[in-house]
This record gives C-alpha cells, structure tokens and sequence, in this order.
C-alpha cells in the first residue's frame, strides 16, 4: 500500500495504491488519525490506483465519514476500478459516502458556492 | 469439523500450514495461494474474491479468535486445482455464533466499522461452512465466472 496526500483546491486529496489488507489498515488509521487532527473538513480519496480493500480498510473509510460528519464535512472516493466498486455496493458503503468518476466532479461537489462576479465579469485566458 | 464432502477434494490433496498468530505472517499462506490461483489460471475477479476471503478468515482467526494472542498459532489447509480452490482456516479461540453477527448492510449498522468480514466471505466464495463452535471456517470458489449475490451485472 502506498499512501500519497496533497492539497488541491483547498482540499486533502488522499492517493490510495495497491493493497490495503489488515496489516496496511492500521497504518492507514494511523495517517488517517494525523488527517482528522487538522481542521479539514472535506478529504477526497483517489482510489484509481487502488487495486485490493478489505473491511478493516473500509472501517478506516468510515471512521474518517464519521468524524467528518460530526464537523459537517465530508468524504468523498474518486475513481474506484470495477472490482472496488461492486465492493463498496455490495457493502453498501457507497449509501453512506459519495463516490465520484472523476476527481474534478468531486472537488465541484464540496467547493463552496461562489458569489456572483462582478458585471462584464472576469476573463479567464489562456 | 471435517472437510465437507461436497467440496469436492479429497483430505490427501490439501496441504497444511501453521503460521504464528500476526498479521504479518498471515501473508505466507495468502502469498502461496495466490501463486496456485495464477499458475491454475484464474480470472482476476475470482483471485480478488478468494484474496478477499482467506483475507478477511485471517484477520477474524488473529484479531477475533486469537484475540492478538502472540503464543497462539492460525492453522490453514488449502488446495487449489483449475476447477475449485478450497480453504480452512482455523483459531484457538472460543468461537462465535456467525448467525449472531448483525448484519452490517442493514441501514442501523451502516457506520458501524466492523461486523464486515463474514458477509464478504459469504457474499464472494461459493460456499463457507463454520463448525459448530465458529473456531473453524471451510470456504469453497468453484472456478466459473458468476457475479457475487445481490450485485447487478458487472460493467465494462
């Protein structure tokens, strides 16, 4: 398993590759723990490069929808490859945490609204 | 309990391993395995669904049944031949009803972090038999392509 986070947009987006089996999930919880101590409120987990989960990696998912959800926050996973997918259905987690195809619809899904721009508005160049 | 009789091996086809009671060597028996599931030929979303259960007996058989215990051991048996993988996996601990476990997809359990691991063996292996005092687990995959019950078709 290997773990990558960075800041896009204001947000943590947290890269999950490989396998994250029992063993892994506590150094998962472990990262994650050192998440939640700062003042984030909404982390996205790319999960594109994610190839294995067990349920100790899922509970690590929920404790972190959890404790999100107690600062109006949220989780969110980007990108699940098919076997990942029917797993976060068959488990239903999906219900509990929003899953998107892409990371730009989920960084669109928790930027806060803007306020209307300016007459004439801005140029955006290129 | 004994290898059921419908699984469909004979006792003198599996081969036994006992590894220490951590996640660490839980690898072992899983890494061994998955190199028979390959070198049989098995489709990569019949190796996730096997992976996913020896995974996830493993981790009830250190955590649950051996409660971390470091002097207890894990026993495994497995064979593995291009129609049918079958596995046991078997703690020192008390046991546990499996019927008793809440079911974790029920709307009341849904944020509940644990309670996870027998469903997905359930839901991914063909059969899964516990003996009667829950410290010992059968689980059979017979080799075909099927979906995992209550899904819709896969995509792609």
């Amino acid at each position: 398993m290997t773990i990558d986070i960075r800041q896009e947009a204001g947000h943590l987006i947290v890269r999950l590759a490989g396998s994250v089996q029992s063993l892994d999930a506590e150094e998962l919880d472990a990262r994650v723990d050192a998440l939640l101590s700062g003042a984030a409120r909404h982390i996205i987990f790319d999960l594109s490069a994610l190839e294995f989960i067990g349920s100790a990696g899922l509970a690590a998912l929920l404790r972190i929808h959890r404790a999100l959800k107690d600062r109006e926050g949220s989780i969110r996973l980007v990108s699940p490859r098919p076997l990942i997918a029917e797993l976060l259905d068959l488990t239903r987690v999906s219900k509990l945490i929003p899953v998107h195809p892409s990371l730009e619809l989920a960084l669109q899904a928790v930027a806060p609204a803007r306020a209307p721009g300016p007459p004439g508005g801005s140029t955006c160049g290129s | 309990m004994n290898l059921p009789a419908d699984f469909g091996v004979r006792p003198s086809e599996l081969t036994e391993i006992v590894i220490p009671n951590d996640l660490r060597s839980a690898r072992e028996p899983e890494r061994r395995i998955l190199a028979l599931l390959g070198s049989c030929g098995y489709a990569p979303e019949t190796v996730f669904a096997i992976k996913l259960a020896l995974e996830e007996a493993l981790t009830n058989a250190i955590k649950h049944g051996n409660r971390n215990d470091s002097s207890k051991s894990v026993v495994i048996r497995y064979t593995v031949n291009p129609q049918r993988a079958v596995i046991m996996v078997r703690d020192e601990g008390h046991g546990f009803r499996p019927e008793a476990v809440p079911d974790p997809t029920a709307d009341e359990n849904l944020e509940r972090p644990n309670g996870r691991g027998i469903r997905l063996m359930q839901a991914y292996m063909t059969r899964v038999c516990f003996n009667c005092a829950g410290n010992e687990v059968w689980m059979l995959k017979e080799n075909r392509v099927s979906n995992p019950p209550g899904l819709p078709p896969r995509r792609g």
